[in-house]
Parts: C-alpha cells; structure tokens; sequence
C-alpha cells in the first residue's frame, strides 16, 4: 500500500470516529444507557465509559489526521474496534436485543450485523496499522 | 524495532490521556451528563415487598396489550395527553408508582418517570430495574 492511499483511508477512518463520537459525545446520559443494554457493567462504569469513550474516539481521528502521531492512533482504532466486536460476539452469543448506539440514531440494527460491522471495521484499522508500522520501518 | 515501539507507545498513552481532559469537562459541565447515582431505579425484589403499588408501563400500546404485568396501566411517553387522566385516576398518594419499559436499555420509563414527578410533582415514583424483560424472566404473572 502507497502511503497516500494509507492517508485517504486514515482520513475516512477519522470521518467515521468523529461521527460516532460526536453523536455520543452530543448526549452522554443517552450512551450511558445504551452500555446499561450490554448488561455486562454497572451503572458507574457505565457512566465513566459514555463520558470516556466518544472523546476518546474524537482524540483518535484527530491523531489519525497527525503523520507524527498515526500509528498510535491506529493502534487504538484497531484496538477499541477489536474491543466492540468482542462485546457484540458476547451480546449475541447471550442473545441480548441491545440498542448499539454506536453512530447515533438509536441504533436498532441487530447483534449480529453490529459484530460483522465491527470485525469488518477491526480487520481494518489492523491492516492499516500494520501498513503504517510497514511504511515507518522503510523509512529509517 | 524498540525505536519504534516507544514512540508509538508514547503516542497512544497522549491520546488516552488527551481524551481524559474533555471527558472530565465533560463529566463537570456538560448539560446532558448523567448522573453517578442511578435514581429512582429499584429492583423487582424490591418492589416485590411493597404493599400498594401503581404499575405503570411505559411500552407503546401494541406492546401493552400483548401483556403487561396486572393491573398496570399504560403510559407511553408518546401518548402522555389522552393517557394521564386514567393514570390520575388510579393514583392515590399512599400508592407507589413503579414504571417499566421493555428492559435495560430502553429509556423510556425514565422518561415517563421524570415527567410523573416534574409535571405532576409525585414524589414516590420508580423505574423497575430491567423493566418487562425482569418480569418476565422472574416467572412473574402476565396478564394478556
């Protein structure tokens, strides 16, 4: 992969997480109960995770868009994505009807599309990272 | 190798702890933080050990008349105006009011909650925690 092709997709990739942290980060107390829907943490982490994670998410894309800082930050995005698709294979292994709110909207899609859009979305911030640590090794 | 790898370690523990800055903002100033204490929810076992108790279920219509737990009287958000008087009706000050939706990540019985008690300045009004899904997974009675 060229390196201006690894910086278009670092540029989609960033577009995606401002749009999923924006919407979160627009309505806490809503994401707070969308995490309550997993039914794996209480309330508490609950409310750390939905203030914690859209900027979280926001601070990514933004690094994303950084040369100096890219691989960090894709190693996160790979990192978090991984994350969401263990939590879907989980909710849909316990047959949990969860609202996702992951880009807002409310969400109704199901489990299972939610966990192959997450592996689709962690394969791919992986390769990315993976091409950028590539990329990095070249040029020293 | 390690040249590289400390750099980018150093780079992801910026953004986390970058992130941490507007999240604790956030978490101080933001109009729509929720709150670290979950109020006003109770759990069935709870609840099992009240005397008087105004069930209220905050389901769309076509959910409630598939069934709702007896007596409950239907409440949705959406339909606050034609409901209310019926539920003004049963209320009575010594009854507490429960309210429940589809489960846990539904949210609203905590609106139909917030507004029994802004509006109509009811004091004794709960969410159950885990809302018809609770019911209906402690074996409790339905009525259809």
């Amino acid at each position: 992969m060229t390196r201006r092709w690894l910086t278009v997709l670092c540029w989609v990739l960033s577009g995606l997480l401002v749009w999923a942290g924006i919407v979160k980060a627009l309505n806490p107390a809503a994401f707070a109960e969308n995490i309550m829907g997993f039914r794996l943490v209480p309330w508490s982490i609950a409310v750390g995770l939905a203030l914690y994670l859209p900027w979280l998410e926001l601070m990514t894309a933004l690094a994303l868009l950084l040369p100096r800082w890219r691989a960090g930050a894709l190693l996160i995005t790979a990192m978090l994505f991984t994350g969401f698709a263990l939590l879907w294979a989980i909710t849909w292994g316990r047959g949990i009807d969860v609202t996702c709110g992951c880009f807002g909207g409310g969400g109704s899609s199901s489990a299972i599309w939610s966990l192959a859009r997450a592996v689709v979305l962690a394969a791919g911030a992986w390769f990315l990272w993976s091409a950028e640590m590539r990329i990095r090794e070249f040029r020293r | 190798m390690n040249a590289v790898r400390i750099p980018l370690l150093r780079c992801v523990a910026g953004v986390l702890l970058l992130a941490l800055v507007p999240a604790l903002l956030s978490a101080w100033l933001h109009p729509r933080k929720p709150s670290w204490e979950r109020t006003g929810e109770v759990a069935l076992s709870t609840v099992a050990g009240w005397a008087d108790v105004l069930w209220i279920d905050a389901r769309p219509a076509t959910a409630y008349s598939e069934a709702h737990v007896p007596g409950a009287l239907n409440l949705p958000s959406g339909a606050w105006e034609s409901h209310i008087e019926t539920v003004l009706i049963a209320w009575a000050p010594e009854r507490r009011v429960v309210v429940y939706c589809d489960g846990h990540s539904c949210r609203a019985s905590h609106e139909v909650a917030a507004r029994m008690r802004t509006e109509l300045g009811l004091e004794n009004v709960h969410v159950l925690t885990g809302g018809w899904d609770a019911w209906r997974q402690a074996g409790r009675e339905v009525v259809k």
